[in-house]
């Protein structure tokens, strides 16, 4: 009697939460359910930068309100307590406006400093790695072969794409930690600009993932040389391609290094840096209507600018 | 064992019933955490025990203790205040045994509030009576505790209320201190000297002040910085930043200050003018080797709200960003500049003096600073900005570390 009661309740139980949790996402309106896909699926996880750890990122509305959206997240190397060897951050804060034209003008606000530059910003245009991510950026770096300074443990990467401002910190404390008299610092490392700006490129394509509902996307299939791959189409009719599967079929290569990816084929070596609207061959570019994508295995690039770069026609 | 458990709770009934209606009256501002955006954030009563308060200094002060649960008398017992920045007891009230009850809401005077800045605590106990079971009943409190700062004035905005957060650093350094002129100096020497505080960037950019479009108006994200420098966290700033939070902590111990940014004549190629050397916000200022010249579009720094549009040398300014090796008189000084009529750091010739090539006084170096810039044909002639305060937040901004 006593076992036949408490299933009972389980049973009720669970036929309760079912229709509440179903009341509740079909309660939630578009604008909650990218807030909370941002929230989920845009972090980066502990593992996904080496010796970094994190908690996961928040998100919040500015000021309260609901027609901003930042999403924010903290990656922390811990200190050894060996004097050089102090905590690193790697701060990324993701604002996700109303319109470009807002977008934009967050992106410039981002770069203040007390210096000015010819196109209005507070740095100079470019990106840690020199390789173009979104539609504009701008990075601060020292450099990291100067010997330790006050001032230089701290490096700054804002990048403008679409409805998107985003800015990544990477600070070092300085040596001595809390306690130093005088904040001496350590350049920052190459590799932890790479490392950093990696999370930048990772962060935005899969904030666009999230926009344009990757995972719903149609398939599509496309031909080569009689090899067949799936590709996927965009609402707006743009057709993604897998490079790497694309490339494998056909007997090329592709290398990633962090957020530079290089496809080699038919003699042609093409650079794909996942973020970027554009692929380079050579000395050319050729402009995309989306950033490079990358869903951890595979990268995404447009059928226009797979074709372009590499000379070839898919169907 | 049926009385021990009756005692028990009528000690426990007595005891928290009577803890909300602990009170003091006198010259108290409102607070809040510093914590949250949201109306919890605000600390009420201003005036309850347990809740950090915020006192004028000098001002008199009294314990009171509103009449429920029967409550026939009371009084202090125990009144203790004592200095969290060198344990310096102000105060020490003891009166035992039973005698001399006040009644119901009748104050209890407290030695006065101290009549210099602090960062205090309060430790109060009482004996109360009232109407128990068996007749009146005396109950002696357990000591509890208040956080007390000791401000000059009342917060003004954007720190009224004041945030319990930064008075915390706000008080401590500005302790001691009881003059306007004298107080200033101690703040802008405070937050250049915090350490972890600020170290300002050899890119000069700014960190913690964001604007539209993310924030209604320009906003100092206070509760994401002083979480780092809580959890002994070394953070970036540059003028903006330095200023913005010396101007806060200015005004949260009851000063009237605001920020203004400073321009004149640039460089026509670089758009910036060089600064004399001075050793930045982090540094130690002690040491030649801190010491380097800086390319800057402008500069901020605080004065107080009202003062004279520049260049005015009837406005003062304090600058935490930077230490300049010589005062205006070229005396040895190794601070930061801040106003003080003992030692001027006066607006029109911090900027430069003398006003003529290779001056090697103020903060500008070359190039040569001159009125009535065509550039800047409206009267102030070359400097650009009004003074202004920002707004302030509690939003993540960054995640806690």
């Amino acid at each position: 009697m006593t076992k036949v009661t408490l299933r009972s309740l389980v049973t009720i139980f669970c036929i309760s939460a079912g229709v509440l949790s179903f009341g509740f996402l079909r309660g939630q309106t578009m604008a909650e359910r990218v807030e909370r896909l941002l929230r989920e699926s845009v972090s980066l996880a502990p593992d996904d930068l080496p010796s970094f750890t994190t908690k996961g990122g928040m998100t919040y509305h500015p000021a309260g309100q609901k027609d901003r959206l930042i999403f924010v997240q903290r990656l922390t190397r811990k200190s050894t307590g060996v004097p050089g060897k102090e905590r690193a951050d790697i701060i990324v804060r993701l604002g996700f406006l109303p319109n470009r034209e807002m977008a934009y003008e967050s992106a410039l606000s981002q770069t203040t400093s007390q210096r000015i530059y010819p196109d209005g910003a507070g740095m100079p245009q470019g990106s840690w790695t020199s390789l173009p991510i979104g539609q504009k950026s701008w990075a601060t770096a020292p450099d990291p072969e100067q010997p330790p300074a006050p001032g230089i443990g701290n490096a700054n990467l804002v990048v403008w794409d679409d409805q998107l401002a985003l800015r990544v910190i990477v600070n070092y404390q300085p040596i001595g930690g809390p306690k130093a008299k005088t904040a001496v610092f350590l350049p920052i490392a190459e590799e932890d600009l790479e490392l950093a700006e990696f999370a930048a490129r990772t962060i935005l394509v899969r904030t666009h993932m999230v926009l344009i509902e990757w995972k719903n996307l149609p398939q599509v299939r496309l031909t080569f040389g009689g090899k067949q791959v799936d590709g996927r189409r965009g609402k707006d009719g743009q057709v993604f391609v897998p490079v790497k599967t694309l490339l494998q079929a056909l007997g090329g290569k592709i290398e990633r290094r962090h957020g530079s990816v290089t496809a080699m084929w038919g003699g042609k070596k093409v650079v794909m840096p996942i973020g970027a609207r554009q692929v380079i061959a050579g000395k050319e570019t050729v402009q995309l209507s989306l950033p490079i994508l990358w869903d951890g295995k595979e990268v995404w690039v447009e059928q226009r600018g797979v074709e372009k770069a590499f000379g070839l026609a898919l169907r | 064992m049926k009385r021990l458990l009756t005692v028990t709770l009528l000690i426990a009934v007595a005891s928290n019933l009577c803890l909300a209606q602990y009170r003091f009256s006198g010259t108290f501002y409102q607070l809040r955490w510093g914590q949250t955006e949201d109306s919890q954030d605000l600390i009420t009563p201003v005036n309850a025990l347990g809740n950090p308060l915020c006192a004028k200094m000098g001002s008199s002060w009294s314990a009171t203790l509103e009449g429920v649960g029967g409550l026939i008398g009371w009084k202090v017992s125990y009144a203790r205040l004592r200095s969290l920045v060198d344990g310096t007891v102000h105060f020490t009230v003891n009166d035992p045994g039973v005698g001399n009850l006040k009644m119901p809401g009748q104050p209890y005077p407290l030695p006065d509030v101290p009549s210099y800045v602090d960062h205090a605590q309060l430790e109060v106990s009482y004996v109360i009576c009232y109407w128990g079971s068996w007749g009146p009943t005396y109950y002696l409190t357990p000591i509890y505790s208040s956080e007390v700062f000791v401000v000059l004035d009342a917060p003004k905005a954007p720190m009224n209320p004041a945030w319990v957060s930064l008075l915390r650093y706000s008080c401590r350094w500005a302790w001691r201190t009881s003059a306007i002129h004298d107080a200033a100096q101690a703040i802008t020497f405070g937050v250049f000297f915090q350490r972890p505080g600020f170290a300002y960037p050899v890119d000069s950019a700014a960190h913690w002040l964001v604007g539209p479009p993310d924030y209604p108006a320009y906003t100092f994200m206070l509760k994401a910085l002083l979480d780092q420098w809580n959890n002994g966290i070394w953070t970036d700033g540059n003028c903006v930043d330095v200023s913005c939070l010396a101007m806060l902590a200015l005004c949260s111990v009851g000063m009237d200050f605001s920020t203004r940014q400073l321009t004149g004549r640039v460089h026509a190629v670089t758009g910036n003018f060089l600064t004399n050397p001075l050793c930045p916000t982090g540094s130690d200022p002690t040491l030649d080797w801190t010491y380097s010249q800086w390319q800057w579009a402008y500069h901020q720094i605080c004065v107080i709200t009202g003062s004279p549009d520049p260049p005015s040398n009837d406005a003062g300014i304090w600058d935490p960003t930077g230490a300049q090796k010589e005062d205006l008189n070229g005396d040895g000084y190794r601070n930061p500049p801040a106003h003080h009529p003992n030692h001027p750091w006066t607006q029109f010739d911090y900027w430069q003096k003398p006003r003529v090539m290779g001056t090697s006084l103020g903060l500008v170096n070359n190039p040569l600073q001159y009125a009535n810039d065509p550039r800047y044909p409206s009267n102030p002639p070359f400097w650009a900005q009004e003074t202004w305060k920002c707004a302030v937040s509690a939003d993540f901004y960054i995640p806690p570390p």
